[in-house]
């Protein structure tokens, strides 16, 4: 129920909602990651540590750097890592989108969709900035770049698609039973790991089990990611329109549980 | 203008039901000032909120046609974990203000020195009322929702609050929700009583105080 001064406009609105999610990204960039800009570094260190392990493991096994087919290890398992990274933060930080925010929504241009919105763009920007730091390590010490860097931004904003839908119907979860839904909440996203595509390829697969696994959304944004890291060469599985029904069903439903929920979310 | 039409709210809790508003009617202009009296408990804050559009009617209309303040109270509004400084500025831009401006106006008029680059977590109840206070100043609405918060700041600053509120009142519209009448006294110019759910409204002041009394 915003005031509109004059004329009500689309483009007048549209601006409005921008300025408030611009504002929403910057308050959460505050909060998250601190003023003296040192919460940035966490960002890096996780996918850092997973590097020497993976650099520990290419020494153990005597200098081989590749994955089945070629595949630089480390690209490999990096790429898995930081998209599946997004999927986990957006779906486990979901259940306290309201709660961090409560004292927000006394601004009614602040809505339960601007905050969450504004928490998911700004951690599809930090994990964007993240990857593109790692692959140009991986370009420096291999010299592999990637072939193509908009196929692997699109993969990201996929992952951002769904994951941003699945934390919408998380929320909208928590009027029912917060305590429950944030319990089942965390499992979910670590269950989640061997069935993300995060430590492999689906033709690595036999036949029967790709059918099953090529079911799962984000197997297909693994693949579409990695197959912009690495080009042709192997055999990739996935489905662009298959990511697209998944990443607007669930924004659709995602949006519609959060209004059917807003009452019972605000207070 | 903004107008109450057949408010009604009703809260459930643990399987109880309980009716705080039952019908308010109610028309707002620029320039009124108006005192809302009640009892503890009354629905004073439920009512100032559902103005303000931070809580919703379960049945009837509100309707908005002039900028309306955030409901100014002890809490709300601004974010605990960020400085005050950096709660001008999210404001500035919500509001689309001009960012430094609200910034170094909040700083002057709150009268917060040292602690305004300091969370507001760290503030005592009187810093954040101050703080609430001049952020709403900075954003310059057409109608201000007060829920006592003149009463949280010490003497000195509540006059100032006074001044300034007293000031605005040829554009903007107050209202103004307390328990107190000096308070609704000092800065009004007719009065409602909030009884039983509904809002009754009285063109005297002191015809209001009588009712209130014998409440």
């Amino acid at each position: 129920m915003e005031y509109v001064p004059r004329q009500p406009s689309i483009l007048r609105y549209a601006r409005a909602r921008c300025r408030v999610i611009g504002a929403l990204m910057l308050r959460e960039l505050h909060t998250r990651f601190g003023r003296e800009n040192l919460g940035y570094v966490w960002l890096f260190v996780e996918p850092a540590m997973l590097g020497v392990g993976v650099a520990i493991w290419q020494n153990l096994s005597k200098g081989d750097a590749s994955m089945p087919g070629g595949l630089n290890k480390f690209g490999f398992f990096l790429i898995g890592y930081i998209v599946f990274f997004l999927f986990r933060t957006l779906v486990s930080r979901s259940t306290t989108g309201v709660e961090s925010n409560s004292q927000l929504f006394y601004h009614t241009t602040v809505t339960i969709e601007a905050v969450m919105l504004a928490r998911s763009l700004l951690d599809t920007g930090a994990v964007m900035v993240c990857l593109s730091f790692f692959l140009i390590l991986i370009g420096l010490f291999y010299g592999e770049w990637p072939e193509d860097p908009l196929q692997m931004a699109l993969g990201v904003l996929f992952m951002l698609g769904i994951a941003h839908g699945l934390s919408l119907l998380f929320l909208a979860a928590t009027a029912w039973g917060s305590h429950l839904i944030e319990r089942l909440v965390h499992p979910f996203s670590y269950l989640m790991i061997p069935f993300s595509g995060m430590f492999f390829m689906v033709w690595w697969m036999p036949g029967p089990y790709q059918e099953v696994l090529l079911w799962i959304p984000l197997i297909h944004v693994m693949e579409f990611t990695r197959e912009g890291q690495f080009g042709a060469g192997v055999p990739y599985n996935y489905s662009v329109s298959y990511m697209l029904v998944w990443s607007f069903t669930l924004n659709f439903f995602g949006i519609c549980a959060i209004r059917a929920a807003k009452p019972h979310l605000e207070t | 203008m903004l107008e109450l039409s057949d408010v009604t709210k009703t809260f459930t809790k643990g399987g109880m039901t309980r009716k705080v508003l039952n019908g308010v009617n109610a028309v707002f202009m620029p320039g009124d000032a108006v005192g809302i009296l009640g009892r503890n408990g009354a629905g004073k804050s439920t009512l100032i909120r559902i103005m303000a559009g931070v809580e919703h009617p379960t049945t009837g209309r509100v309707r908005r046609q002039m900028s309306i303040s955030w409901p100014m109270g002890y809490d709300g509004a601004v974010h605990n974990a960020l400085s005050g400084a950096d709660n001008a500025r999210f404001i500035a831009r919500i509001y689309d203000r001009p960012v430094d401006w609200v910034e170094s106006f909040v700083k002057e008029f709150s009268e917060i020195d040292d602690q305004f680059r300091q969370p507001v977590k760290t503030y005592s109840a009187g810093m954040r009322a101050r703080l609430i206070f001049a952020l709403s100043m900075a954003v310059d609405f057409d109608c201000y929702l007060i829920d006592e918060v003149i009463a949280a700041g010490d003497a000195r600053f509540a006059e100032r609050c006074r001044q300034a509120l007293l000031a605005r009142r040829s554009r903007s519209a107050l209202i103004l929700v307390s328990h107190q009448m000096d308070t609704v006294r000092s800065l009004c110019t007719h009065a409602a009583v909030l009884t039983e759910g509904r809002l009754k409204f009285h063109e005297d002041l002191d015809q209001a105080f009588t009712e209130y009394e014998h409440l």
